[in-house]
């Protein structure tokens, strides 16, 4: 994670994050407008980029992929539209339909991407505190899940690698049938293994109290960072809903007529919501200049120990 | 300190101290809290099991420690002072917000313990809480949990396989077998009645059990047990005359022809990190055994991935009968074997009986129901054969692992920690089991924290550190040079018997 954004999460507490990260999504959902998608697009790739450089490149080529397949797929199902650009068996393609195949292509990305950095900046915790209180069994399985997919990934993976040092037979049956059989087997085998882990973990639950859990609230210590940022937010929730309500930033698709325009309207949408979208690079950025300029040259005990608590 | 065999019922018996944990329903008798038996408030048990990974619900300890104080339903400023006094304590203040994989098998139990103690309970009870740390690290955590036992006067009930460690820490010692409570003594008695059963001589620390070996108990009867290693060579130095040392280590040494070659084997798992395998030779001869020692994440586990096509080098070549093994194919996989950490993985059936008939099937004989059967008697495995692999107890499902391994009788086999999990007297009938194997021509290459367990029974050993591996030498040359990774015996033995290894090693003089 960049200094920057590591230096943003630092300045507000987990609810406040969270609600960033529920309005990069709901960004991300609205429009379809091109110049506002691609501008939005624009902003998750560079947040996503600081937030997590880690799977970044391998992201982005899968997303990649998406893309192109969003685009086909739109190409064979929308084949309206009366500019036609050239024609293969079956699919006719014209301007629109690659527009609008590429216009949902991008709209599918900007989804994807926000979901990337609601993955890398999300706090598990919060979200089973907020579930615990409404339902208590939906946050268990929640819990479960995002605890146990990467180790079921991981058991799926030791698994196969290992059922080749027991599957030995020198007559054994090599056909299509037979290793869709395996297959099919090892998937059996991999959730008997997960099912004794996810055992454990019940025993780790009620071992920690959580069968008498009496806690029916969240507890965040708020801060001037926090308001600030949550009010926004709503100001920028309540701008999107507005906006969605008149249809601007929304194009109509699938008419082969699409009709794309800029306006002063969709400028400030672009504006506010890229703001909204890179708002950690720009607080941190502030912080970081204001570091620089002022606080770095206040004298600190500097020494591990103190490191350590501070 | 609870101990028995595997599969004796001791962790059973510990989850029924705590009822929410208990598997099934006590059939009679009672149980009660400090002999109160209107203040039963089980909430002031706390129980940590083995997994270690499977121990933390949320993703960094601070979570974890609010999540633990919020089921209780503590106020904010009740949650900061309690994770600022357990931070403290437990010195995990730099751990608290790194995420779990981010954190080492000994920092997450210690983490697991923290978050036990962190509603003040009175009772703490342990399941084998270290059976997946390293030697060093399982050492730390029991100086931890007495630091608890004599500070906060917290009663701990621990389950253990072993004595080797644990025994220093402990004031009591419960032995089950079959379900009964067959001895229930303090230290010092309980280790001289188990001296007395042949079945249990075994559990004995190498120390005490040498201690008691030489009837030194009835010329310094005020002596306690166990002893430190201290004690122990003061003991010899005072005996030194009458005794010498005997080798029981040394095997005899046969070339044979070389079965793997490793050359150059470099590995890291991220381009801007250190090797976690760093140049890695050496080369195994047919019918030897190699121990690899080391501590947790040096890279052992890494090292017999490689070597098992499990994981690719980033350069290096792996030689098995001079054919390098990215040209062999299916071949590869049916001339090996590999014990997994967590030996669950290569489970594949319902039952015990039915893993034995599955690789009963792949050596292409015909496999009748007698057949099983003589192989589950054989292995001694009819008592458990209609048991789910999974139900059974850890050590159990190592022990079924092996014996799934020698049925295939391959031409190299791989263990990564073949004694996790075992006591003694099972850890003897798979040493058994691995020489026979090797006698009929069986290669072994095993990585294990056992030092006593490697210099009984392997013919080579060596020591991996940074990525890079020892050179491979016979026990008795390796562990002399070592100072602090060897025996107990050779640590309080070296002034005067600088090669002895185990208690056998140490004789009376014939008069």
């Amino acid at each position: 994670m960049h200094k920057l954004i590591k230096n943003f999460t630092l300045s507000i507490n987990n609810f406040t994050l969270l609600m960033y990260l529920a309005n990069v999504i709901f960004i991300s959902l609205i429009f379809n407008n091109p110049f506002i998608t691609i501008a939005i697009l624009i902003c998750l790739l560079m947040t996503s980029w600081l937030v997590r450089r880690k799977k970044f490149f391998n992201f982005l080529k899968a997303s990649g992929l998406i893309f192109i397949l969003t685009l086909l797929f739109n190409l064979v199902i929308n084949q309206n539209g009366t500019d036609v650009l050239f024609k293969i068996p079956f699919v006719t393609v014209s301007t629109q339909s690659l527009t609008n195949g590429f216009i949902l292509g991008i709209s599918f990305l900007n989804i994807l991407w926000s979901f990337y950095i609601y993955d890398s900046l999300t706090h598990t915790k919060l979200i089973f505190e907020i579930l615990s209180n409404v339902f208590k069994s939906i946050a268990i399985i929640f819990v479960l899940t995002v605890k146990f997919i990467p180790k079921i990934i991981d058991i799926f993976n030791d698994a196969r690698q290992l059922y080749k040092f027991r599957n030995s037979s020198p007559a054994r049956d090599k056909s299509r049938i037979n290793r869709i059989k395996q297959t099919m087997h090892l998937n059996e085998i991999v959730l008997n293994k997960s099912i004794s882990n996810f055992m454990n973990m019940s025993d780790s639950l009620i071992s920690k109290g959580y069968n008498q859990r009496r806690q029916s609230f969240v507890h965040e210590t708020n801060k001037v960072s926090d308001y600030i940022m949550r009010s926004f937010l709503t100001m920028s929730i309540i701008f999107n809903l507005v906006m969605l309500t008149n249809g601007i930033g929304q194009v109509n698709f699938g008419s082969g007529n699409v009709d794309f325009s800029f306006s002063w309207l969709i400028g400030i949408i672009m504006l506010l919501n890229l703001v909204a979208i890179t708002y950690p690079i720009l607080i941190g950025e502030f912080h970081y200049l204001w570091w620089k300029s002022f606080i770095s040259k206040t004298t600190a005990s500097n020494i591990p120990t103190a490191q350590k608590y501070r | 300190m609870i101990i028995g065999q595997t599969g004796s019922g001791k962790s059973t018996l510990l989850r029924q101290l705590k009822p929410e944990l208990a598997l099934g329903k006590p059939t009679n008798g009672k149980l009660t809290l400090f002999d109160d038996d209107e203040n039963n408030d089980f909430s002031r048990v706390a129980y940590i099991s083995q997994f270690v990974d499977n121990q933390m619900v949320t993703e960094t300890a601070r979570d974890e420690f609010h999540f633990v104080l919020e089921n209780i339903g503590a106020s904010p400023e009740m949650i900061h002072s309690k994770i600022a006094e357990i931070a403290t304590y437990f010195d995990i203040v730099d751990l608290l917000d790194l995420k779990e994989e981010e954190l080492s098998g000994g920092q997450k139990q210690i983490i697991n313990l923290a978050s036990a103690l962190i509603l003040n309970p009175e009772i703490l009870l342990l399941d084998e809480p270290t059976s997946q740390l390293d030697p060093i690290t399982a050492e730390k955590f029991f100086r931890m949990v007495e630091k608890i036992n004599s500070d906060l006067n917290i009663t701990v009930v621990l389950v253990e396989h072993s004595l080797e460690q644990a025994v220093y820490y402990v004031n009591r010692i419960i032995l089950i077998e079959a379900g009964q409570i067959q001895l229930d003594q303090p230290t010092d008695q309980a280790l001289r009645s188990l001296f007395q059963d042949p079945e249990y001589q075994a559990y004995i620390p190498q120390t005490d059990r040498l201690f008691l070996e030489q009837q030194w108990d009835q010329i310094f009867p005020t002596l306690k047990l166990p002893l430190s290693n201290r004690r122990l060579s003061e003991l010899i130095s005072q005996q030194n005359e009458y005794l010498h040392y005997q080798d029981h280590i040394s095997k005899e040494r046969v070339g044979s022809e070389i079965v793997l070659q490793v050359k150059r084997i470099n590995f890291r798992f991220e381009f801007n990190m250190p090797n976690i395998l760093d140049d890695i030779n050496f080369q195994v001869e047919k019918g030897k055994s190699y121990a690899i020692l080391g501590p947790n994440g040096v890279g052992k586990t890494t090292l017999l991935k490689i070597l098992t096509k499990q994981l690719e080098a980033l350069n290096g070549s792996v030689l098995i009968e001079g054919q390098n093994v990215k040209k062999m194919g299916q071949e590869f996989f049916d001339k090996l074997f590999v014990l997994p950490q967590n030996p669950s993985l290569l489970f594949i059936s319902d039952t015990v009986k039915d893993e034995i008939s599955y690789q009963l099937e792949q050596t292409d004989q015909p496999v009748s129901q007698e057949l099983v059967q003589q192989y589950l008697q054989k292995y001694q495995l009819e008592n458990i054969q209609d048991v789910s692999p999974y139900d059974i107890s850890g050590g159990q499902q190592e022990y079924l692992a092996l014996v799934i391994g020698l049925i295939k009788d391959p031409l190299l086999l791989f263990l990564d920690e073949p004694t996790k999990g075992l006591d003694p007297n099972m850890k003897r009938k798979v040493a058994s089991l691995l020489v026979s194997y090797q006698q009929n021509g069986g290669t072994i290459i095993a990585n294990t924290h056992d030092v006593l367990f490697s210099t009984q029974y392997f013919d080579f050993v060596s020591l991996m550190f940074d990525g890079r591996l020892g050179k491979f030498e016979p026990p008795i040359e390796f562990f002399p040079n070592k100072y602090f990774y060897t025996t107990e015996i050779n640590k309080a033995s070296r002034d005067y018997f600088p090669k002895a290894l185990v208690w056998e090693d140490i004789v009376k003089n014939e008069s």
